[in-house]
């Protein structure tokens, strides 16, 4: 595939961690102490319930803000230690696309205006050569250029609006792109035309791409290995089809149980969940974060916090009681 | 089945009277965003004091303090529509000119108070933190000092500069228009465009300036139009009590106040004024207001 | 119980919308019957009208909609159409209730929980205020809020969005209601907590013999919660059949359509989805034919002359003249 670089992970991710301080000096914490790699040309997928951190983890990837601890390395670049104009060069390189199709959009913008922004401010070619290149990457995103060019946002569907945005992330030819619920506002249809073109485009141009969504199905759709987040932490990490089909942690085997199939004679699934809220992220719990939700938590879960555990080459579950 | 013929019918039925359909809702639209004679009536008085006040010089009026000592304390008369003041001075080419004071103040003022007030709301809105917090004192601290007090300080020091009548009535409009501003900067500097500005390392300013300023401009428009009649009202006030711009510059509170001594002998000399203030102050509100509800239309994301 | 008693009788529902461009047809002559005890899923993507269309059945219908008189809405033998606000008010509890996609918005926020529970009794049923709350109690017990009786006095912010759901449900079913209407009322909602909301709508349709109607985008929900399913598309019902039929033997080719560009769990990474090209029709100027056909594969010249009608053999109708699996139905 593609050719070998001197750093096996094209995207290093670090001890990462995530937290917003709350008056009274309490914390969020957002993100504890996520580890992962990316190599080169791969997707991974990023899972998980709203409030459990994936979408703070995919932000301090971005720098947006930066981490509060933790390494990013892009292609052996530390990123959280650059500043000014050095991050805004980084920039270049990893892109990002998000949840909300219009509101990801100035609604006061032309799409000409909107996906040149970056190269203008990258401050590459003249005003001509930029547009040539709008045009070129808009009609690779599957939109009519002549049409949409002087239109603004809201002339646009959701789904051409999500085009839009894709275009305006790799109109820089970012070798990173960061999707954060890129297809969750989408109807199935146009979903699948997004997910059809982010796949298409991830070939053409040899993306690395980071992709977070709570949907396990678009998830495993895109991904090569996939990642499960609960309340910050990391809780298993393999390549999709293990993680779908040998899951060993009680929170992942839950998350894939309560998807609802579209085949009225799948399995009821026997949802094995002790009723209850995710717990605060203000205050997590002591010992594992899931043992207050886990059927098979014990007194060990609440004294000590399991350790991501290789279960298979490249499968790591953090679960002092993993099922098999 | 029922649902079956029932659906024919409606099929058969719909081509004809489709299209008027459409029109019938198109007028129907249309109506509801109509601007109606509350927004034109008032609009055409505006406009006739607005061309008046610029034009003055053309229209052939005697100078606003040429003496005419046949005609003094006059009702009107031949060569003087609205009559003559005290001091046999054209109460026409007085009331023009003044306008064109109340009007300089009126547009002025609003003007310096909400440009201050974008740049103190962007900055507190965009970057929080300490420079939210230090403007939000000086803000408290600046409306904890009364209003006229700031207007006599300015009247008293730099007394009688139209210049500086606009400034210190501007000032008072600083508050008002930096919170609003940084509530609205608020409400978009979280928004995912301003997110992806950043992702694509966009400078502060030019987030400001391209992404923030073009959504916020709407709500300081409106606030704009709220504060020309206050400020027309405020500047006729000053001038009432003879704090404005300096006699014999004419302005319409001045007039006012001047007519005011022979109210019971020439009641003409303080009534014209005050009506052309009046019909005046009252058409800003009621074209503002229209202009506002056109303005939600177009927040809503109609443009 | 009185099980095959119809509850619910729609017919030629039409429901359009004064835009500045024209009138938007969102419900484009909807028929269809409901019996007490069963569960109809309407699925559709967005502007398909299926919001709409619940809207038109609670007579909630906002300043600007259009219904002409030909559209019937029959709830337990009284023609919804003719009553007055006062009387539909009346109605809504103790017949029909709405269960709404975001709970934080339907609930009003600065009332207890317990409070906008006991209103509803007291107003509908005329009940005193302690034998409200005892109610109001066991009303919160039974859509499964742990610790009813602390939770009564708390106020909707205090709550997560899955137990807001379950108070929503609660109040909706206060009155016990002959027809709820669940308008995507998991979309704002975690899977886990999904999967537990509808568990317990499914089993207070059960419990209490109502008769539901689930509206969702997901064929996920429809499929494992629903007696019946109707497909929508553009206004109007495409396809509508048992839930297996409609799953096994797919004959609208939108629905075939939808079911192939959902990915699935089950399916190898990297596979290539069969996405449906274009977008939905323009409701203001919709298409001479069938609404779906200029983006349908299976289309020919004879789709574009006139809208199929909604027609079928034995329960599982659908609105197409070139259906799939022709040669299996002859």
């Amino acid at each position: 595939m593609n050719a070998p670089t001197r750093d096996p992970a094209f995207l290093a991710i670090e001890n990462l961690t995530v937290e917003y301080p709350l008056q009274g000096g309490r914390k969020v914490h957002a993100v504890t102490d996520f580890s992962a790699h990316v190599m080169r040309g791969e997707t991974l997928g990023l899972v998980g319930e709203s409030g459990c951190g994936k979408s703070s983890a995919a932000r301090a990837v971005m720098q947006l803000p930066r981490p509060t601890r933790g390494a990013v390395r892009l292609d052996g670049q530390e990123l959280t230690g650059l500043r000014g104009r050095a991050l805004q060069q980084a920039r270049r390189r990893f892109q990002m696309i998000f949840q909300d199709p219009v509101a990801s959009l100035n609604p006061r913008m032309t799409i000409r205006d909107i996906v040149a922004a970056p190269l203008e401010i990258a401050g590459i070619g003249t005003a001509e050569e930029r547009c040539a290149r709008v045009a070129a990457m808009l009609e690779k995103v599957g939109l009519n250029a002549d049409q949409a060019m002087e239109r603004r946002p809201h002339e646009f569907s959701g789904g051409q609006c999500q085009r839009i945005s894709i275009a305006r992330a790799l109109i820089l030819e970012p070798d990173l792109l960061v999707c954060d619920e890129a297809v969750s506002a989408l109807d199935v249809s146009v979903q699948a035309q997004v997910l059809n073109l982010l796949e298409d485009l991830k070939r053409d141009l040899g993306l690395t791409m980071l992709f977070i969504s709570h949907d396990l199905a678009v998830v495993k759709h895109v991904s090569d290995r996939v990642a499960v987040m609960y309340l910050g932490r990391l809780c298993e990490i393999a390549d999709a089809e293990t993680l779908y089909r040998g899951s060993v942690h009680p929170y992942t085997r839950t998350l894939l149980s309560a998807v609802p199939e579209p085949d009225p004679e799948a399995p009821p699934h026997a949802l094995s969940l002790i009723p209850g809220e995710l717990p605060s992220p203000v205050n997590p719990p002591s010992g594992c974060p899931f043992r207050t939700r886990c059927p098979r938590a014990s007194d060990l879960c609440a004294s000590q916090m399991p350790q991501l555990q290789d279960i298979s080459p490249g499968h790591l579950s953090a679960c002092h009681h993993p099922l098999t | 089945m029922a649902d079956v013929t029932s659906s024919r019918q409606g099929t058969q039925t719909e081509d004809k009277p489709q299209i008027d359909m459409n029109m019938v809702a198109i007028a129907m639209h249309r109506r509801s965003r109509r601007l109606g004679l509350y927004f034109w009536i008032p609009m055409i008085w505006l406009v006739i004091v607005a061309v008046a006040c610029i034009f003055a010089p053309f229209w052939g009026l005697p100078p606003a303090d040429e003496i005419d000592w046949v005609y003094i304390q006059s009702p009107p008369v031949e060569g003087h529509p609205l009559g003559t003041d005290n001091l046999g001075r054209d109460l026409l080419s007085r009331i023009v000119w003044g306008g064109r004071v109340s009007l300089t103040v009126g547009f002025a003022a609003p003007f310096i108070g909400v440009g201050l007030g974008l740049i103190l709301g962007l900055i507190a809105g965009y970057y929080r933190g300490w420079a939210d917090e230090v403007i939000g004192i000086l803000i408290d601290a600046w409306l904890a000092i009364p209003g006229l007090v700031v207007l006599l300080l300015f009247s008293v020091v730099f007394g009688g500069s139209l210049f500086m009548v606009c400034v210190s009535l501007g000032l008072l409009f600083i508050p008002t228009a930096a919170r609003i501003t940084r509530a609205a900067t608020l409400n978009y500097a979280g928004r995912e465009f301003v997110l992806a500005a950043k992702a694509m390392g966009a400078s502060d300013f030019r987030i400001m300036r391209k992404e923030i300023f073009p959504n916020i401009i709407w709500p300081l428009i409106a606030f704009i139009l709220i504060d020309i009649p206050i400020a027309i009202v405020i500047e006729g006030a000053l001038s009432f009590l003879g704090l404005s711009v300096k006699a014999p510059t004419p302005s319409w509170g001045g007039i006012i106040a001047e007519g005011r001594e022979v109210l019971s002998t020439y009641p003409h000399i303080a009534m014209y004024p005050t009506l052309v203030m009046f019909v005046t102050v009252l058409s800003f509100n009621l074209v503002g207001d229209a202009i506002r509800r056109r303005l939600a239309d177009v927040r809503e994301g109609a443009i | 119980m009185h099980m095959g008693e119809i509850i619910l009788d729609v017919r030629d529902q039409r429901t359009s919308f004064a835009t500045a461009r024209g009138m938007l047809a969102a419900v484009d002559g909807v028929s269809f019957t409901l019996q007490r005890g069963r569960t109809l899923g309407v699925v559709g993507e967005s502007g398909s009208g299926k919001s709409v269309l619940s809207r038109s059945i609670m007579r909630l219908l906002p300043g600007n909609a259009v219904v002409p008189g030909g559209s019937r809405v029959i709830l337990n033998g009284r023609d919804l159409t003719r009553l007055s606000e006062a009387e539909l008010r009346r109605l809504r509890g103790p017949e029909m209730a709405i269960v709404f996609q975001d709970p934080m918005t339907s609930l009003n926020p600065v009332l207890s929980i317990g409070r906008q529970i006991m209103e509803v009794l007291m107003f509908h049923l005329g009940m005193k205020k302690r034998a409200a709350r005892a109610r109001a109690i066991e009303l919160l017990t039974a859509v499964g809020l742990p610790q009813p009786d602390v939770r009564v006095d708390q106020y909707p912010h205090q709550l997560s969005g899955g137990m807001r759901q379950r108070v929503a449900i609660a109040i909706a079913i206060a009155c016990e209601p002959d027809l709820l209407i669940a308008d995507e009322p998991t979309t704002a909602l975690d899977v886990t907590v999904q999967a537990e909301i509808l568990d317990l709508l499914q089993r207070m349709v059960r419990e209490r013999n109502m008769a539901m109607i689930l509206i969702t985008h997901d064929m996920g929900v429809v499929a494992g919660r629903c007696d019946d399913v109707a497909v929508m598309y553009a206004g109007r019902i495409v396809e509508q059949a048992p839930v297996r039929d409609l799953f096994r033997n797919t004959r609208m080719p939108y629905t075939a359509a939808l079911l192939a560009s959902i990915p699935k769990v089950t399916d190898p990474p990297h596979r290539k989805l069969d996405a449906i090209d274009g977008r939905p029709p323009d409701l203001i100027n919709p298409p001479p034919g069938c609404p779906f056909a200029p983006r349908c594969k299976l289309a020919d010249a004879d789709c574009d002359q006139g809208k199929p009608m909604l027609e079928g053999p034995a329960g599982h109708l659908f609105a197409c003249i070139r259906p799939l699996g022709q040669e299996t139905a002859a």
